[in-house]
């Protein structure tokens, strides 16, 4: 992949997934079908799609057309069969890197038409060919791409496993960045969100990757796995106060206000900034499987910083800072105190809540008590079976 | 005096102990990845939430706001 200096486009594949995500997935919001079906009929035409014209087909619920599908079949046979010639060509007649990129060549087309199987192969044997981390990492993400747009995490995963080893050995910088965000989609993909913003953050001051998206996502998911996954202190100076977050942060209407209300515990505005944001991250297709999870983390996050600061709070001022019904606030809290996630109490009959944090030294002695109940317990047990005077 | 309370006492705790014998202890597991089932495919721990696709807090919380901004012009 040639790296210039304009900015570069997302990989069609990808953006092909996410419209094929939006017009199957049943509860996003505000999805124009018949503009989608039109769009992604077009990227399949646009890019001769052969392999996967008829699936898509069927998946928009559209007939396929028989003589278009004809000739895209022909036109990637005939471009296969040059780049055949070239790679007998290069062999014949020229040297060992010419034979890689031919092979590469070959692979490139396999992959974006979209015949996964030879793909495959032909990475294969490109790699085989292919001498130097950097090149190998490219194959590697060329076929990461692909495996994404077809939603194969599992073959995400070992992909990235063989990157990373790669990487160990010698990769540079720019690839060494690269290798973060790609890594980072597949850990915010599969629900770990800590690490994910983690290597999100690492990566936004010299982002490299516009080819798996644009730059604006990328702070959008930084911003998001931030909120569930970092510390008030560190959500500060790395991300409110991050140059890279707040040059793209207004690129979506309610990404600053979630994160700088939150920190600013204005919570009545962060709540209406996370409603306005539940579309966008819903419509995601990495994060659309967690959404739920994430709304629930989203809340314990807030109530949890508000309860901080309180020994008791009437459960209808603490309704009103968030704006929203003491009873809604009442069924959410109770929620979150069943499961564990807030160390409070609600007296119903006074309207309070009441928080129960141990300080330290009453924990300490909580502990204690019970380990030694414990170890009671086990020393009873030993009793019974070795004589003890 | 002192023996037969002492006895009584004795008795007591022996009763204690054997009640405790009725709950069964568990061993503690000890997994390591080699034993996991290599078939799984599970990429991340499902959670009960996921399943409860009724309850669409995104949902709930819209039409609170919603409500509460009526009730506000209302007022």
């Amino acid at each position: 992949m040639a790296q210039d200096d304009t900015k570069e486009e997302q990989d069609y594949k990808l953006q092909l997934a996410h419209k094929r995500f939006l017009f199957r997935t049943q509860d996003v919001a505000d999805v124009d079908r018949s503009r989608l079906q039109r769009e992604v009929l077009d990227l399949v035409q646009q890019h001769e799609m052969a392999p996967v014209y008829e699936e898509v087909c069927t998946e928009l619920g559209a007939a396929p057309d028989a003589n278009r599908l004809a000739q895209m079949r022909e036109r990637n046979a005939a471009r296969l069969a040059e780049l055949e010639e070239k790679i007998t060509d290069a062999e014949a007649n020229a040297g060992e890197m010419e034979v890689r990129d031919a092979l590469q060549a070959k692979a490139e087309f396999l992959c974006g038409v979209g015949d996964h199987a030879a793909a495959m192969e032909a990475f294969k044997a490109a790699e085989a060919k292919t001498a130097g981390v950097g090149p190998k990492m490219d194959l590697l993400f060329s076929q990461i791409r692909l495996e994404l747009s077809r939603g194969d995490l599992p073959a995400v995963k070992d992909q990235l496993e063989q990157a990373k080893v790669l990487c160990g050995k010698g990769g540079d910088w720019e690839r060494k960045n690269k290798l973060k965000v790609y890594e980072a989609v597949f850990l915010m993909a599969t629900r770990q969100f800590k690490r994910a913003a983690e290597l999100l953050l690492d990566a936004i001051a010299t982002f490299t990757s516009g080819e798996l998206m644009p730059y604006e996502r990328c702070i959008f998911y930084t911003v998001v796995l931030a909120v569930v996954a970092l510390d008030r202190p560190t959500l500060k100076s790395k991300v409110i106060d991050s140059p890279e977050v707040l040059s793209v942060i207004d690129s979506l209407p309610d990404l600053r206000p979630f994160v700088t209300s939150l920190y600013d515990c204005r919570y009545a505005a962060f709540f209406q900034a996370f409603a306005g944001l539940t579309d966008a991250i819903r419509a995601d297709e990495y994060l659309h499987p967690h959404f739920r999870f994430y709304m629930r983390e989203v809340r314990a996050v807030a109530y949890a910083q508000f309860l901080e600061s309180y020994k008791s709070v009437t459960l209808a001022s603490m309704a009103a800072t968030f704006g929203v019904s003491p009873d809604f606030l009442d069924a959410e809290l109770a929620d979150f105190i069943v499961a564990g996630r807030l160390p409070a109490k609600i007296d119903k009959v006074a309207g309070v809540v009441e928080t129960n944090r141990p300080d330290a030294k009453t924990a300490l002695y909580q502990a204690a008590i019970k380990q030694g109940d414990l170890l009671l317990n086990r020393v009873q047990k030993l009793s019974k079976v070795v004589d003890i005077e | 005096m002192a023996a037969p309370q002492e006895a009584a006492k004795q008795a007591e705790q022996q009763q204690q102990i054997v009640e405790e014998d009725e709950f069964e202890e568990f061993e503690a597991e000890d997994w390591d990845a080699r034993q996991e089932d290599p078939k799984n495919q599970a990429l991340w721990e499902q959670d009960w939430d996921d399943d409860n696709i009724n309850d669409d807090f995104s949902h709930r919380l819209k039409a609170e706001l919603a409500k509460q901004q009526q009730q506000g012009q209302g007022a």
